[in-house]
């Protein structure tokens, strides 16, 4: 009797054992194949921001454990000599143990059994920590419309900010920071292929209306401080960062070195920009004439599939065109570095969202200021709002190229913070649905227990 | 060398046992069919409970999240045969998604948690093939289907009403080998070594004034090896009280590491 219980407790130990070995087997070569990938990733710098799905989220050897006060030291030897485990090290004012694992155990495996013994107050991953897409850019620090950490908004003695009156770009980023593959057209007064900040990012000369040439060269400085906000070379190390990150500049000049532009100029370079590729269009001008040109370009580019961004326009008076053909675009107000909204922004019911709109850093043209001097400076207006919102619907537009015009725009819109709620509660005429942000337009949202119905 | 070797297998199987006895007096898990323990009465009947833990991977096996699922069954078994008995199981499933993430809506959603009760029936199946005095074999096989109710959340955060509707299905196929252990009756331990495949399907609607869209996403276990060690402990003629654990090892994917889910359950049968 003795002997066949004997035979079966090493048949159950040996299977046991082999399980084990097989498990062990899996995660050495595991182990290689992470080793091999870091071994790699040395190299590519730029792919330091991995997208939140790729990223390690614990230590695969390693966990943390807190024991109860009442054990000695020599005890917690003792368990972790039973567990075959083996301190990293304390954290005394914690009293948190790091531990190595055995290696043919898996992290939940032995959170799992240390969780289970009565002498430990938690066992956890020993989780990573990334850090966040923050781009290395020399002026981000200034860019308070995509992360207001309460800075001064401009030269020191400036006024500032409120902490968090900001798109959350960091934090969209973390989601995507978009593709090569979609093109944002800047139809203005051309942009300054030759910047530093803008130079890899356009895709070519553009297209000139005014001149009716080839080379969308921008003659006053609007165009180009218009492209840096929407999709400036981010992470480069200098200058200022782009909301859509990686996504690239299609230059359309139609407004001449006075910053006036013809109706028909317009329409031609909005057709031009939808024939040629673009996914976004960003129009940071405006006239007080309903004209059906007008309309019929915004038709033809909205029926190829382009999303269009206008600004309301800075006179404090109705919303123009083309932000106020409500049907094609997104028209947009600004607000400040407190999300307060500005007295100059054109109210309107055909006014969608806002996004901060003074006081925005961007790039100006390399001839602007001078040798000497940065290519950089702070302009204000609803111009300044519109390419934040352009920047978000590329990024929208490329992550999920199956969605319809209308979606993304309504996805800009609801997802939208309603800043001023404490005097326009909802959908009002002034900053519509709210400030843009794009944590929620573009970052899962999380449904919870307490969500449900 | 070989003595390293030998040190190395004793160890790991004093760190296996030590890991089975912290599962076995722990309070739940699993997922397998049990023992026929009728002892020559035609007829069962019985209650269970059943807990697990499984990985699933979704998005063409892009990434993967927990499926913690309770459930509570009711189990009826008739002998066809000596050795054959079929069985029927009803009851209710709570079933847990956290993280499963759907991108493809308009605004993506992310289940963080939050159980969905649903309906459970299958059937199961014991073949006793091989028998002494002291143990018998057995082919085990049972099949599960769960269907979950409509969950409906609000969508926070947003500006205006947004509703998320999720709906659950999974099925559970184990088709496996028993070797029971006889000569301690009326404790009856045994070992399983199965096969288990689960799949399911999630659809999310989402609802948010204009927009409107659903995303169906396909999940499958990415464990299908299974091992469970329990016992069957005879306290009368007619009663029985079962209780296993068990463990599903998965091995390493694309993007994520190897690892083990564990799993438990509890059953009172009633043999007449």
């Amino acid at each position: 009797m003795k002997k066949k219980k004997l035979i079966l407790l090493i048949s159950i130990i040996l299977f046991l054992s082999l399980t084990v070995s097989f498990n062990n087997a899996e995660q050495d070569r595991g182990t290689r194949r992470i080793t091999d990938s870091i071994h790699r990733d040395i190299h590519v710098v730029k792919d330091n921001f991995r997208s939140r799905e790729t990223q390690q989220r614990y230590a695969s050897h390693e966990v943390l454990v807190k024991f109860k006060s009442s054990l000695s030291d020599n005890e917690v030897e003792t368990l972790l000599d039973v567990y075959q485990s083996q301190k990293i090290q304390r954290i005394p004012k914690l009293n948190v143990y790091q531990i190595q694992i055995p290696e043919h155990t898996s992290v939940e495996e032995m959170v799992y059994v240390f969780d289970r013994n009565p002498d430990v107050e938690y066992a956890e991953p020993n989780f990573v920590a990334h850090i966040t897409a923050t781009p290395n850019d020399s002026l981000f620090s200034d860019q308070y419309a995509l992360h207001n950490t309460g800075q001064e908004i401009g030269v020191p003695g400036s006024p500032s900010g409120t902490a968090r009156a900001d798109i959350k770009a960091p934090e969209g980023w973390e989601e995507t920071k978009g593709t090569e593959e979609t093109l944002i057209a800047i139809i203005d007064t051309g942009v300054d292929l030759l910047h530093p900040d803008l130079e890899s990012k356009v895709v070519s000369g553009g297209r000139d209306f005014v001149n009716d040439d080839f080379d969308a060269t921008d003659d006053h400085w609007h165009g180009t401080h218009i492209a840096g906000i929407a999709a400036a070379e981010t992470n480069n190390n200098e200058g200022i960062a782009g909301v859509a990150w990686n996504c690239k500049i299609l230059p359309v000049k139609v407004l001449d070195e006075d910053g006036d532009g013809y109706y028909s100029w317009i329409a031609d370079g909005i057709i031009w920009a939808a024939d040629n590729g673009a996914d976004v269009i960003n129009m940071s001008f405006g006239g007080e004439a309903d004209a059906d040109i007008l309309r019929d370009a915004l038709n033809y580019a909205k029926a190829a599939g382009v999303v269009l961004v206008a600004s309301a326009g800075n006179d404090g008076d109705y919303v123009l065109y083309p932000a106020a053909y409500d049907e094609y675009c997104i028209a947009v107000a600004a607000t400040d570095y407190n999300d307060e909204r500005l007295d100059w922004s054109n109210p309107g019911p055909e006014v969608d969202v806002a996004a901060p709109g003074e006081r925005i850093i961007s790039c100006v043209p390399t001839w602007y200021w001078g040798q000497g001097s940065l290519p950089y400076g702070y302009a204000g207006g609803t111009s300044m709002a519109a390419p934040h919102i352009a920047g978000l619907a590329a990024l929208i537009k490329d992550l999920k190229p199956w969605l319809r015009v209308d979606e993304i725009m309504d996805i800009i819109r609801y997802t939208a913070e309603d800043v001023n709620s404490g005097t326009s509660p909802g959908f009002d005429e002034f900053i519509g649905y709210g400030r843009i942000n794009m944590d929620r337009a573009l970052v899962p949202i999380k449904l919870t227990a307490s969500s449900g119905k | 060398m070989f003595i390293v070797e030998v040190n190395m297998n004793l160890k790991r199987c004093i760190l296996s046992a030590v890991l089975m006895l912290f599962v076995c007096t722990s309070p739940s898990y699993t997922q397998e069919p049990t023992p026929d323990f009728s002892d020559g009465k035609k007829w069962s009947a019985g209650l269970g409970f059943e807990y697990f833990k499984n990985t699933i991977s979704w998005d063409e096996d892009s990434l993967i999240s927990k499926l913690k699922t309770t459930l509570l069954t009711f189990h009826v078994g008739y002998e066809i045969l000596d050795g054959l008995s079929l069985g029927g199981i009803f009851g209710y499933a709570s079933s847990d998604f956290e993280s499963l993430t759907f991108r493809e809506l308009p605004i993506s959603l992310t289940m963080d948690k939050g159980a969905i009760g649903g309906l459970l029936f299958g059937g199961e199946a014991t073949f006793t093939f091989y028998e002494t005095d002291s143990f018998d074999f057995s082919v085990l096989g049972q099949y599960i289907y769960y269907t979950g109710g409509e969950e409906q959340w609000n969508i926070p955060g947003l500006t205006v009403d947004g509703t998320a509707t999720g709906k659950p299905k999974w099925s559970r196929a184990t088709l496996g080998l028993s070797f029971r252990y006889l000569a301690a009756k009326p404790f009856l331990p045994y070992l399983n070594i199965a096969y288990s495949s689960l799949s399911g399907k999630f659809a999310m609607e989402e609802s948010i004034q204009t927009l409107n869209r659903t995303e169906e996403k396909s999940i499958s276990a990415v464990g299908n090896f299974l091992i469970g060690l329990g016992g069957a402990y005879d306290f009368s003629d007619a009663f029985s009280l079962l209780l296993e654990a068990n463990i599903t090892p998965y091995g390493r994917g694309d993007n994520y590491e190897s690892g083990v889910d564990f799993g438990a359950l509890l059953r009172l049968m009633y043999s007449f």
